[in-house]
């Protein structure tokens, strides 16, 4: 039993519960940092470790938290990992940083980490919070690689910087260099989560599209 | 219990506490790194001085091309003269030297607070660098010149290089900012390769005033205009405001009429 809800907490938000694809959650970061795989890859797992830990850090303290003032507890926590990450970043991988920018330091206010600290770490154990953020990283990381992997091939033809369609036989497209182009891809994506997975789809209740009168 | 959680006293004292853990990680990680974040902006520099002078392909080795091409000089920028020695003696090299630091920490001794003040920088250094760029280690001769610029955009001081031409000390070789805080996207397009490449061979002065400009249409008619940044007008106000500060007599204009009169009296000599 209890091995089968960690599994579900560690993979039900790759596909299932995907913070990107379902609940449209941390689109900004989606489409500012996946003009190459690289920069994706240094994005995810930036996001993954202050998720995880972030979630970790307050189920820890879950019960000592004063209900007033507990977003401000959740927030201060995640705001320090972030810095943590930017100092790493530009201690290891310089060029990385400074091309991700404003990007690693607005992790801060990524929607997912705030709302699984808030909707799942202040509720669970810290073994389950520490597993479900590693399991939202990777949910959204898997979107972010494959915008990232769409944006750089067809944006530069290369992968990883190396190129693998030459401009002989390939005239790269600006457009998936601009940010419009990750919306297009998420688009894409979502359609093809909710294709597999029926259960996604929302029940058509805007009205629009039915003609008859009550 | 659960009332004691909520009280004022544990309130205070679980924000107090967080704080003091938190703040010590976040400390301990930036001082920790230091020194290798340090070593990644020095030779983050000496690769956009090499950026600069168009002498960064894929694949140089930054460190051993900028041993063996660049001349690091320090000169006063009152007088124009080198003060390269006077520096190594009181700072013990020239890299050690840092001029912008020195300034935007109120040093009084080595920078002066300006009345005069485009590039809204607040201080200039009374020393500054200059990179003086050789054909090789052997070969002395000066092929260009890297002068550091610095101004406010609209978010940031923007922090860059500019080479010049040796021949005539005017024709721009290259332009690149290693530090901004501008709007990417917008005013963060000082970072694009096409609208860098569209410095180079322009021109800086016309009959020895400054007359660089950043204009909307038809840049290319003129060696004195430079394509402005759509949607980033305080951004490029900035970098000509920058660029006339550096060039002009509160910048190096002492120093590049010094060179040009040595050269000029070197040509008559032979």
């Amino acid at each position: 039993m209890a091995g089968n809800k960690t599994k579900d907490v560690l993979f039900n938000p790759i596909i299932h519960n995907n913070p990107i694809a379902l609940q449209v959650l941390g689109i900004c970061s989606a489409l500012a940092v996946t003009t190459r795989l690289d920069k994706s890859l240094t994005m995810c797992f930036a996001v993954i470790f202050v998720c995880a830990m972030a979630n970790a850090s307050v189920a820890l303290i879950r019960n000592k938290i004063p209900n007033s003032i507990r977003i401000i507890v959740q927030m201060t926590i995640i705001a320090s990992l972030v810095i943590v990450v930017d100092q790493v970043l530009q201690a290891v991988a310089y060029g990385l940083s400074k091309e991700l920018s404003v990007f690693v330091g607005l992790i801060i206010t990524n929607c997912i980490i705030m709302g699984r600290a808030e909707g799942f770490a202040m509720q669970n154990t810290v073994k389950d919070s520490f597993i479900d953020g590693i399991g939202n990283g990777l949910g959204y990381s898997m979107i972010l690689l494959v915008v990232g992997f769409f944006r750089e091939l067809f944006g530069s033809g290369k992968l990883f910087g190396i190129t693998v369609l030459p401009e002989s036989i390939y005239q790269p497209n600006g457009l998936m260099l601009l940010p419009p182009s990750a919306f297009f891809i998420i688009g894409f994506l979502i359609w093809a989560i909710r294709a597999y997975d029926r259960d996604q789809v929302e029940h058509d209740d805007s009205g629009i599209g039915h003609t008859h009168a009550h | 219990m659960a009332s004691n959680k909520n009280s004022i006293a544990n309130t205070l004292l679980t924000s107090v506490i967080l704080c003091l853990i938190c703040a010590s990680i976040v400390s301990a990680a930036a001082v920790g790194l230091r020194t290798m974040q340090d070593k990644n902006k020095l030779k983050d520099r000496q690769a956009n001085i090499l950026a600069a002078a168009g002498l960064k392909e894929e694949g140089t080795n930054i460190t051993e091309t900028f041993n063996a091409r660049i001349e690091d000089h320090v000169i006063d920028l009152n007088t124009g003269e080198d003060v390269t020695d006077q520096v190594i003696k009181e700072f013990g090299s020239v890299a050690k030297y840092d001029s912008i630091d020195l300034a935007e920490s109120n040093n009084d001794q080595y920078s002066d607070i300006l009345t005069n003040d485009p590039a809204t920088i607040k201080r200039r250094e009374k020393w500054a660098h200059v990179y003086i760029v050789k054909t090789s280690e052997m070969d002395v001769t000066p092929l260009m010149y890297v002068f550091p610029i610095r101004g406010k955009g609209l978010w940031s001081i923007l922090k860059g290089f500019i080479a010049l031409d040796a021949k005539d000390m005017d024709t721009i070789v290259g332009i690149t900012y290693y530090s901004h805080q501008e709007t990417p996207g917008l005013g963060g397009e000082v970072d694009n390769p096409v609208w860098k490449s569209h410095w180079v061979g322009k021109k800086l002065f016309k009959n020895d005033k400054f007359a660089m400009k950043l204009v909307k249409t038809d840049w290319q008619s003129s060696p004195y205009t430079v394509d402005a940044l759509s949607g980033a007008t305080i951004t490029c106000r900035g970098v000509e405001r920058m660029l006339d500060f550096w060039m002009g007599e509160q910048g190096f204009e002492k120093y590049i009429d010094n060179v040009k009169t040595a050269e000029a009296k070197a040509q008559a000599s032979n």
